[in-house]
């Protein structure tokens, strides 16, 4: 009966939070300037994380480790300073940008600056991973982020061709601006597959002690939660395609994609985006803030978790809280919320060879995954995933200046 | 000695089929003197290889100016629709003041950043085209800013107004 509530919570809270500054605005962009021809790059981005979280958390439920800490133990920590280095830039960026998200969906119903609410957001944030434990963190703000269904029921009532949907699913080339199709591509991967929700997902299920009996929830939850959070990012893109897209309105900034609700909710419509914006930006900042304590904690080989008394993971506690305040910081820039989102998930891609590379070497580690070794697909998929991602990480700079 | 056509080498405007007026004189450019006059260095550059350099840097250059240009055309039409999007959903009372007033100053302040980066290339001023996309932009602006103006003292009949001529900016640039 636990293994169906786990079951059951662990595809709602994958649902509710799915959805992100990154997923949002690539989404949202895609639509309005491309209509359905993206569809494509969700799905499969959404499969390639799919199949990444199940591994992940097959990897923490059989090795009681999670990926930062394996990677560690099997490379040592000369090997480990790339990627962490690497993941953690990233993560402040990205936190950054979820930090400017939420500001911005509090300015949308407020009216005062955005730059007013980032303290407060950045306090907010500190204050959920200091107070909360790992169940409340996962389950509260997941439960939350249901909010985000709001855009496949946008995308549903205003009917769009079966076709049309279907077409869109199969790859295709662009009748025009190429180069801005091939970085919207890039950066859907990018917003998709983060490699912080990698070593997120698997410090998750060392948290909540999951066992090798309880495999088959890791897998389920993982395939059928991901696989509706795409079908949730595919509705932002599926609304903005239909509503944006005709009137030639390209996503510039979090108020221009406002405008996509209104066909379907109305005078709900602003307050219905906005609580999607800024939970799901919420929810992924404390996911953000926590994986960047994890890893740091991790790899110097710290005492962690979210679930132990702060004084007892003292470093782990400084590790979040220090990351939260110089992403609190960079967010107090005042660099544009959506800019920001469109470079951190773009140079996401750039680090994502160098994550995945030692999980496929991991995956198939006895000593690590025991009976449950990756089959040839599994390998296959890693290893597809490490070239693509050597690939993007070659020409996302020269597409980020020619089409981003 | 050669003679050097200043103020219109940049940019290669007449590789785009259009020429420039040249505002500067022409000017006698002396090679300076080499400093070991016992050492020549001769460059391997045939002539066939240096045009053809030229006209590779000419084409670049066009391309990232109609590129520039085209993207700004799209961004201000983008604007220009999100404004009225705004306007309407507001005097439908689909959208709050606050959102409206947040909305368009979004928009006001992204056209201006489309303008600066307009102005921030003469050649593309220069151009019929560009000068045009400049003026309805500043128009744009000004439209924007009226609007604004409008919601902030609830004058509906105004905005109606202000919507209108927004609007009709988007059929004159058709």
């Amino acid at each position: 009966m636990s293994a169906i509530v786990d079951l059951v919570l662990g595809v709602v809270t994958s649902i509710g939070g799915f959805v992100e500054a990154g997923s949002i605005s690539t989404a949202a962009q895609a639509g309005s300037e491309f209509g359905f021809q993206l569809l494509w790059a969700i799905a499969i981005a959404t499969a390639m994380l799919a199949m990444l979280a199940e591994m992940s958390g097959r990897l923490a439920a059989v090795g009681k480790c999670s990926m930062a800490a394996a990677v560690r133990e099997r490379f040592g920590i000369q090997f480990q300073f790339v990627p962490l280095t690497a993941e953690l830039a990233i993560d402040l960026l990205l936190l950054a940008a979820e930090i400017g998200g939420v500001a911005i969906a509090i300015r949308l119903l407020t009216g005062l600056s955005f730059q007013w609410w980032v303290v407060p957001v950045g306090g907010a944030v500190w204050l959920v991973l200091w107070l909360c434990g790992f169940g409340l963190i996962e389950y509260g703000l997941g439960l939350l982020g249901i909010v985000t269904l709001s855009f496949v029921v946008s995308a549903w009532h205003l009917g769009p061709m079966v076709s049309d949907l279907g077409a869109g699913l199969l790859p295709s080339l662009p009748l025009h601006h190429h180069l801005r199709y091939g970085f919207l591509t890039i950066s859907i991967v990018g917003a998709t597959v983060s490699p912080y929700l990698l070593n997120f997902y698997s410090s998750g299920t060392v948290e909540e002690k999951m066992t090798e009996e309880e495999l088959w929830v890791n897998r389920t939850t993982a395939y059928l939660g991901m696989s509706f959070g795409g079908v949730v990012s595919m509705g932002v893109l599926v609304t903005s395609a239909l509503v944006l897209g005709p009137r030639h309105i390209l996503v510039d900034s979090y108020a221009q994609a406002a405008l996509m609700f209104v066909p379907a909710f109305g005078h709900w419509s602003v307050g219905l985006f906005a609580a999607a914006l800024g939970i799901g930006c919420f929810g992924a900042s404390v996911e953000i803030a926590l994986n960047a304590g994890y890893l740091l904690s991790q790899v110097f080989g710290w005492s962690w978790g979210a679930n132990k008394p702060r004084r007892d993971a003292a470093r782990f506690t400084a590790a979040f809280s220090v990351v939260v305040a110089a992403s609190t910081a960079v967010a107090l820039m005042g660099f544009d919320p959506l800019r920001l989102t469109t470079i951190a998930v773009a140079l996401t891609v750039v680090i994502m060879p160098v994550v995945v590379l030692p999980f496929l070497v991991l995956m198939n580690d006895e000593r690590y995954v025991g009976d449950h070794k990756s089959g040839p697909v599994g390998n296959g998929v890693l290893a597809a995933i490490t070239i693509l991602g050597a690939v993007f990480a070659l020409v996302v700079v020269p597409l980020e200046i020619l089409g981003g | 000695m050669k003679l050097i056509e200043k103020g219109s080498g940049g940019f290669f405007p007449e590789a785009c089929g259009k020429t420039l007026p040249t505002p500067f004189p022409l000017e006698r450019v002396t090679p300076e003197p080499p400093v070991n006059k016992n050492k020549t260095v001769r460059i391997g550059v045939r002539p066939h290889w240096a045009l053809t350099a030229m006209v590779m840097v000419a084409t670049v250059g066009c391309a990232s100016r109609t590129r520039l240009m085209t993207e700004t055309a799209e961004r201000v039409e983008s604007l220009r629709s999100s404004a009225v999007g705004i306007g309407e959903a507001w005097l439908h009372g689909d959208v709050s003041g606050t959102y409206a007033k947040v909305a368009l100053e979004e928009t006001f302040r992204l056209l201006d950043k489309a303008l600066i980066e307009l102005h921030s290339v003469p050649p593309l001023l220069a151009d019929p085209r560009g000068a045009s996309l400049s003026i309805r932009a500043e128009t744009l602006c000004r439209g924007v800013a009226r609007l604004m103006a409008h919601m902030e003292a609830s004058d509906g009949a105004a905005a109606r107004q202000d919507l209108a001529a927004i609007a009709t900016l988007g059929e004159e640039a058709k």
